[in-house]
């Protein structure tokens, strides 16, 4: 299916985002095996912080007719950035963070049926609630981050285009819109890989997934906070949707969650070895030999 | 302390402090190395909004006070000063046009100065003049729909870099003070150069330099108020900034209290954090306690101010004295918590220290300040004896 937008449409950019616990203090219980949540701080998921900074880029360079390859007269079609996020009802605030740093529009998924959710039910409920947002009208470029700082599969992204049935782009750290006159005809990406990158085009609707390089996400501005702090967030709930209440949350999901640990860490203590360089190489030598490193 | 902000005022400094720790306080001992001016962190704050916490709501800002823009610039010196004094200048350039201007040069340059697209700068300084308005030795001379401007203005904060210049001039030197005239002169304009940057002792990352006016043209509109109300217009914008000035050396005094106070928990000698010994103890309270007086006095002064209290010369010179008297000491202690790591450039205090130092010297020295505070006293007692007499 090729979309392309027309005369006086909008062109769609969806940015996925997750809550996630601040990185730097996950706990694990060790009784129960799940991660301690209470009382850590939640923020939006650090790369999705990059793909919203790329959809507001892509935002203000449409409306400033900065695009390559843009006709002299502005663009005729509107930009509109939605943020959408499932998650419990204090993910509210990291959306009200998404509005403040400029997203047009939030939506919360928010039922107990999505509760428990795997990649699979979560993409499956994103793709439901996309569709009910857009259905067939205008262009779509969807964009998440690349993975989770929490879960770190990297599943949803991917996931969710195939639900959609658009193509996708993974990892990419370079997004340039591709103009025909005032049209979006498609994007031209780097995408990241082991040993460089790949350069990528394709037509919209599309999903993209960014890695954390791709810019470097703004700060809030004060009008914005106070937009922010006022504005009325969309929330969803499995009624809203068009879903199969078996394909949602835990009961929709393909994978179970056995055990969460923590690796045993090796107990090892440091050793100095004294003397001239030659006595602690031997002397080095000789304990590698006694346990057996080398033989 | 709780000074029971309001939530927008908690958002305004929430949102300053953390401008400052992640986007100044990373680069704040380049600059000052390096004598950089903050463009990257001026453009930060501009997209946040942050030039306009002062300018009214119907000119593009957010319609806060005197209050408000202490908050930020408070949080933004516990960084670095440098950038603090960059932020703050604007203002300075801007109040002049907000208190006397006209509803068109209001329209005209307060959007700007508000979302930060462009900077502002306040120029009184001249070779002769400091604190001695009355010598001003600039000229402006009508002619025709125009003013000609010719002499040069020194130490000017942002100057080169800022586009709007509230610059005194005066139209009739042998009036003296009464014939210094205030006028809105923008970069670029013909005849308006600018001289020397200056090396200065602190806040290093700004810019100091000269104004050179040679048979420099602005159009007649441009004057702000009425010939001969120039130190009418500085006295009465000063007495709104200085609190600003305030909340600098607070912001100053206060980073440099954060440091001595992490140092003194982490320094073991003699077997114990230094902390723990009460020579330090006992100094870090003291700085604590005055740190602490100083913004109580800042902030009670510009809620004063914001409240619509109309005279006020007195307290916004007392809290500028006091605050920046509070830095001078707090930074020195700092320094001497630190001590031989205090004294060395690769760590933090001794720039607070070199910083301090200004903020007892500009927009009218301490003991200017004294001057305005002493005379005031005694009119106060005069009108108690008439009163009870």
């Amino acid at each position: 299916m090729k979309m392309v937008a027309g005369l006086n449409m909008t062109l769609h950019i969806t940015v996925c985002m997750k809550q996630v616990p601040e990185t730097d203090e996950v706990r694990i219980d060790r009784a129960t095996g799940t991660l301690v949540r209470e009382g850590v701080p939640c923020i939006i998921n650090p790369p999705d912080l990059n793909a919203l900074e790329e959809a507001l880029r892509i935002r203000e360079r449409i409306k400033s007719g900065a695009t390559e390859g843009a006709t002299a007269s502005a663009p005729v079609f509107t930009p509109v950035v939605t943020v959408v996020s499932m998650g419990p009802p204090q993910t509210e605030a990291s959306l009200r963070d998404a509005l403040a740093l400029g997203a047009d529009r939030a939506v919360l998924l928010c039922d107990r049926a999505f509760a428990g959710a795997d990649t699979l039910a979560t993409s499956y409920t994103l793709a439901a609630a996309i569709r009910r947002l857009w259905g067939d009208q205008g262009t779509m470029l969807i964009i998440c981050g690349n993975k989770s700082a929490d879960g770190d599969t990297g599943h949803v992204g991917p996931q969710l285009a195939e639900k959609l049935g658009i193509p996708h782009i993974t990892s990419v750290r370079r997004l340039d819109l591709d103009m025909e006159g005032p049209e979006v005809a498609g994007v031209r990406a780097e995408r990241l890989v082991d040993d460089g990158y790949e350069a990528v085009e394709a037509p919209l609707p599309l999903l993209v997934t960014v890695v954390k390089g791709i810019n470097s996400p703004r700060l809030p501005s004060l009008k914005g906070m106070m937009r922010a702090k006022k504005a009325v967030i969309t929330v969803w709930g499995a009624s809203d949707l068009d879903v199969d209440a078996g394909r949602t949350g835990l009961a929709g999901s393909a994978t179970r969650v056995v055990k969460v640990f923590e690796p045993e860490r090796p107990k090892s203590r440091g050793e100095f070895l004294t003397g001239t360089p030659e006595e602690q190489a031997r002397e080095l030598l000789g304990k590698l030999r006694e346990a057996r490193v080398l033989l | 302390m709780n000074y029971f902000l309001t939530e927008e005022q908690q958002m305004i400094k929430d949102l300053a402090a953390r401008i400052a720790r992640e986007k100044i306080a990373p680069v704040a001992h380049e600059l000052d190395e390096k004598e950089e001016f903050p463009w990257d962190i001026m453009k930060i704050l501009a997209e946040s909004d942050l030039f306009g916490v002062w300018v009214p709501e119907e000119y593009g800002g957010l319609g806060g006070g005197v209050f408000e823009q202490c908050l930020v610039v408070e949080e933004l010196s516990r960084a670095c000063a440098g950038v603090a004094t960059t932020y703050a200048s604007s203002a300075l350039g801007g109040y002049p046009i907000l208190l006397f201007g006209t509803e068109d040069q209001k329209r005209k340059y307060l959007p700007d100065i508000a979302s930060g697209r462009k900077l502002a700068a306040f120029a009184q300084s001249e070779a002769e003049a400091g604190s001695d308005a009355g010598n001003i030795q600039t000229t402006a001379v009508l002619d025709g729909d125009h003013y000609v401007l010719n002499g040069m203005k020194q130490w000017i904060t942002n100057g080169g870099e800022a586009d709007i210049y509230t610059v005194l001039a005066t139209v009739d030197r042998s009036k003296g003070v009464r014939g210094v005239t205030a006028f809105i002169v923008e970069k670029g304009t013909p005849g308006f150069e600018f001289g020397r940057k200056e090396k200065k002792m602190g806040i290093r990352c700004s810019s100091t330099r000269e104004l050179i006016f040679k048979d420099c043209r602005i159009p007649r509109e441009n004057l702000l108020d009425r010939e001969g109300k120039g130190f009418l217009v500085a006295m009465k914008t000063l007495d709104r900034t200085r609190p600003g000035v305030a909340a600098q050396a607070v912001g100053i005094a206060q980073g440099a209290l954060d440091e001595a106070a992490a140092y003194a928990r982490e320094r073991v000698q003699f077997g114990k954090p230094i902390g723990e010994f009460q020579a330090i103890e006992h100094m870090l309270a003291d700085m604590a306690t005055l740190v602490e007086a100083a913004r109580a006095l800042t902030y009670a002064t510009a809620r004063m101010i914001d409240a619509g209290e109309r005279e006020f010369s007195k307290e916004s010179a007392m809290a500028k004295v006091f605050a920046s008297d509070v830095a001078m000491r707090v930074t020195t202690d700092a320094v001497q918590i630190l001590g031989g790591y205090g004294y060395m450039r690769d760590y933090p205090v001794e720039k607070r220290m070199r910083d301090a130092k200004v903020t007892q010297i500009y927009e009218g020295t301490n003991q200017i300040q004294r001057s305005i505070i002493g005379p005031a006293v005694i009119r106060e007692a005069a009108r108690r004896k008439r009163e009870s007499g």
